[in-house]
Parts: C-alpha cells; sequence; structure tokens
C-alpha cells in the first residue's frame, strides 16, 4: 500500500515538473481558462437581468452552482487528466508498458498527467464562490470544500467509466468524449430546468445533478438527506468505474 | 491555333477547389459528425431546457419567445459546430511538432491549401450536423417559427462556417510564438459563444454592446445564420449577408499574411 502510494506520488510529481517546464505555457493555459470561465459567468449575468429567478434559482445561487462545477473539474480532471487521455492510450496499446509492473495499473493511470488550463478552473471556482457568498461563512466553506471532493470523486468515476469502454469499441474514446461533454454541459444548469425523461438521466446515467445542483443545495441548505444522497451517488459511481476498468483491463491482458 | 493550357494560378485555383471538394468527400468526416452531432444535440437540449423553463407561459424577451429563441439556439450551434472544435488544437500541434514542415515540401501556398481542405470538411460537417439540431428543436419546442428563415440558412450558414474556420486558421498562427494552442482556442471557442451570440441573441446585451457586437466578426459565426432563421426579412437579409462577405475578405487577407510570416518563421527554424 505504502509502496503504491509513492508510485502515485512520484508520477503526479513527474507530471508537475514536466508541465511546469514550460512556465509561461502553463499560466497562460491557466489564465486563459478562468477567461473562459469568466465568459460565462457574463453569460448568466446577462440571463439574469431579463429574469429574476429561473424556476426558483436565482443568480447567485446560479453562480454558486457554477463555482462548484468549475472547482470539480479543476480537481478532479485537472489533477487526475490521464483518466480522460486512457481511451487514447488503450487503443494506441500504450498501456502495456504498466501491465508488467508490479503497481496498480489503475494508479499509475490516475496520476499520469495534470492539465493547466482545467488548473485555472481550481483557481476560479473559490474566487467565484467568494464573490456569490460574500465569503464570510467559516461552515460554508467547508461544505464547499467538502461537495467539491465529492464532486470530483464522481467526475473521475463517471469518466474512467466511460472511457474503458475503449477497452471493447475502437471509437471509445469518441465515445467518452461525448459522455465528458454530456456531464459537463448537464451539470453546469440548475436542475430544476429538466422535465422528464432528462430529469431521469441526469441522476442516473449521467449523473450530473451531483456535480452542480446537489452540490450547491448542500453548500446553500444543508440536509443529511441531500449529503446522503451524494455520498451514495460517489460510493456507486466507483463501484461502476472499478468494475468496468478491471472487466476491460482483463478483456486486454488476454489479448495482450 | 491559341493554346488551351491553363495558367499556373489557373491551375492552381483547380487544385484548391479539388481539395476542398475531396476533403468534403472523405468516410471519416461521417463518424466525426456522426459524434459532433451527438454532442450539439445534448448542449442544444440543455440550453433549449434553460430557455424553455426562463420564458413561461408566451412571455418574450427583446422578440424572442421560447419557440424562436429554441430553433435559434439549434441554428446556432450548428453554424458553430460546423467548423471541427478541435481543428485549432490539431493544427497547433502539427505546427509545433513539425509535421507542418513536411508540408511545405508541396508545391502549392501551405494556407490555401489547409485553409480548402478544411473549407470542404467543415461545410461538410454543418450540412450533416444541422439536421440533427433542428430536429432536437422540433422535439422539444415545436415546428419552426419560419420557412423562409431556414431556407436562408442555404447562404447564411456556409458563409458563417467560412468565418468562424478563417478566425480559427488566423488564431492557429499563434502556435508558432506560444507553443500551444489550447488556451487560444478555449478563448476564441467562448468569444464565438458569446460575442458570437450562440448563447443567446446579441440583442440581449445591454446598451450599445449589441449594437457593436453585431459588426464584429464574430457575430457572423452565429448571430446572423441564427438571428436570419427565426426572424428573416429582406433587408436584414442582404445587410447581414453582405456583413459576412465582408468579414471574410478581411479575414482572408489577415490570415493570408499571418501564416506566410508563420511559414518564413518554419523555414528558419523549423518546427
Amino acid at each position: 500500500m505504502i509502496g503504491t502510494m509513492q508510485v502515485a506520488l512520484t508520477s503526479w510529481r513527474l507530471a508537475w515538473l514536466s508541465e511546469i517546464s514550460r512556465r509561461i505555457s502553463f499560466l497562460v493555459q491557466m489564465l486563459f481558462m478562468c477567461i473562459n470561465d469568466a465568459v460565462w459567468v457574463v453569460f448568466w449575468l446577462l440571463v439574469f437581468s431579463h429574469r429574476e429567478s429561473i424556476r426558483g434559482w436565482e443568480r447567485d445561487e446560479v453562480l454558486v452552482l457554477f463555482a462548484i462545477v468549475t472547482s470539480t473539474y479543476g480537481v478532479g480532471i485537472g489533477l487526475f487528466y490521464g483518466v480522460r487521455r486512457l481511451g487514447d492510450r488503450i487503443r494506441d496499446r500504450d498501456l502495456d508498458p504498466y501491465l508488467a509492473q508490479p503497481r496498480p495499473v489503475l494508479v499509475r493511470v490516475l496520476f499520469s498527467r495534470i492539465h493547466p488550463p482545467l488548473l485555472g478552473d481550481f483557481a476560479f471556482g473559490p474566487i467565484l464562490f467568494a464573490i456569490a457568498t460574500g465569503g464570510d461563512d467559516p461552515m460554508q466553506w467547508l461544505r464547499y470544500v467538502m461537495v467539491v471532493m465529492f464532486a470530483a470523486a464522481i467526475v473521475v468515476a463517471f469518466i474512467l467509466t466511460w472511457e474503458s469502454v475503449a477497452f471493447w469499441a475502437e471509437n471509445g474514446s469518441e465515445i467518452a468524449g461525448v459522455a465528458f461533454t454530456a456531464i459537463t454541459v448537464l451539470s453546469t444548469y440548475p436542475s430544476a430546468i429538466y422535465a422528464g425523461v432528462v430529469k431521469v438521466i441526469v441522476f442516473t446515467v449521467v449523473p450530473a445533478v451531483f456535480i452542480g445542483s446537489v452540490p450547491a443545495e448542500i453548500v446553500l441548505e444543508p440536509t443529511w438527506r441531500q449529503l446522503a444522497l451524494l455520498c451514495g451517488a460517489a460510493a456507486g459511481a466507483w463501484i461502476v468505474a472499478l468494475g468496468v476498468f478491471h472487466k476491460g483491463l482483463r478483456r486486454h491482458l488476454r489479448a495482450a | 491555333m491559341s493554346s488551351a493550357r491553363p495558367t499556373r494560378g489557373g491551375r492552381l485555383t483547380s487544385l484548391y477547389g479539388w481539395l476542398a471538394f475531396t476533403s468534403a468527400r472523405r468516410r471519416d468526416l461521417l463518424w466525426s459528425a456522426l459524434f459532433s452531432s451527438m454532442l450539439i444535440s445534448i448542449i442544444t437540449a440543455t440550453l433549449a431546457f434553460l430557455w424553455i423553463a426562463a420564458l413561461p407561459d408566451g412571455q418574450s424577451i427583446r422578440g424572442y419567445d421560447a419557440l424562436k429563441m429554441v430553433w435559434y439556439i439549434a441554428v446556432a450551434e450548428a453554424a458553430v459546430n460546423g467548423v471541427d472544435q478541435r481543428l485549432m488544437v490539431r493544427l497547433g500541434d502539427d505546427l509545433r511538432r513539425g509535421d507542418m514542415t513536411t508540408e511545405l515540401l508541396r508545391p502549392v501556398t501551405l494556407v490555401w491549401m489547409v485553409m480548402s481542405r478544411e473549407v470542404g470538411r467543415s461545410i461538410a460537417r454543418f450540412v450533416l450536423s444541422l439536421p440533427a439540431c433542428l430536429l432536437v428543436a422540433w422535439a422539444i419546442a415545436g415546428p419552426p417559427p419560419s420557412w423562409l428563415g431556414l431556407a436562408m440558412l442555404a447562404v447564411t450558414g456556409p458563409l458563417a462556417v467560412i468565418v468562424q474556420m478563417l478566425l480559427v486558421l488566423g488564431a492557429t498562427s499563434s502556435a508558432l510564438w506560444i507553443g500551444d494552442t489550447t488556451a487560444a482556442w478555449f478563448v476564441l471557442q467562448k468569444l464565438v459563444f458569446l460575442a458570437g451570440g450562440m448563447l443567446l441573441p446579441l440583442e440581449f446585451w445591454p446598451g450599445i454592446w449589441g449594437d457593436v457586437l453585431m459588426v464584429l466578426p464574430w457575430a457572423s459565426t452565429a448571430y446572423v445564420p441564427a438571428h436570419l432563421a427565426v426572424a428573416p426579412s429582406a433587408g436584414r437579409f442582404v445587410e447581414l449577408v453582405a456583413l459576412q462577405v465582408g468579414w471574410i475578405a478581411l479575414l482572408l487577407g489577415a490570415t493570408s499574411y499571418a501564416w506566410a510570416r508563420g511559414e518564413r518563421r518554419l523555414m528558419a527554424v523549423g518546427g
């Protein structure tokens, strides 16, 4: 276990060093992502300049939701970007060098890359959160950090599941791209706008509400029920992800 | 008897035209269009749900009710999706890694070759992804607010795709100086989303902001085809198409200049 942790931390450190060796590019990419996020804030400000609320969601509540989503992607995909490249690596047989090594393949994959642009999200989220809430309630900050951790775990598990499709399908990487876009897009809007089948989808197949709306509700008006729901979603997402990944990996090993 | 041999310029023009035509017929384009259609269908549907929730019971903002908003979004999404959203990153990587230097061996101008190839692909992608967006809009909000507006897309759609592609190619030349196009791609993409009117019509901007944005190049990529599709008028059609054509001419010059400089740099220092 300690050996695995050491491998993970060393992989992560190498990923960091590799990225910050091009310091200007690293910072420019982070800055541009912050600008990108600011564009979405402008979008919401424009929408709410014409509407007081949308199905009960007011401007500052939507901004809190957006702050949580950006932090979630910063932590989840920015720091564990290896998971987002898994499908490509399976297709290119780039996982094979890991197979002969004694440490778990998944750990090597997860900690293999970081993504500077998404670290811009990581920086932007808390700033927006402070602006939207006033930033003077320590308990709210605590809840913010906690829900971001849970939501990031769900995002990583979800992407791992879909990237693992590449073990079976040649276009697995593209399919994972569609899934990634789906969860990203659907999570940035309040769940109240969805109805019917779409509402069922965002709670199950594409668990987008557990990245945006549910965490935002926990931060703004916490209830034990919502917290239990978020924890359950994170556990469920990881059970599915590990099952699919290891099943796929066994198939890959047999083929190799 | 006079010689019928075409000039070098004429031969090259037909070569670029042929390149655009054959690029549009590549089979891998179908897969790419299929996946991107799935993506924009999701995005279109999500934004459609947002506007249906924001504009209940026939309410409207600046003349756009829920039906018009949903169709506006569908057309704008299809127009923006015409250009492969990874194109800039892909070309940037080719430039950075030096793969593009092998293209310099060909007896053609690099930027014109890339442009011809991508125009063909982009217009084909637009034609393939438009039905997906329109179907989503119809399924969620109902039939289109104007059939005449949809017919205008035959002109405004391809022009919008060409303007966006020229913006992308112009910005791609930055890869030669900062080494990576990912961040620039994000910013350009978001300018198209917001200043181009893909996420919401430019009339929604306060004060003179909307008027200013309407004459900038980004408006020609999404706002022009989407606005005319839901609120068509002959006068506005002529005015906005002239704007698109004007931007194409200007961007063509600017992009050719930027790439020519980049090409010289590639020759001097390599990829």
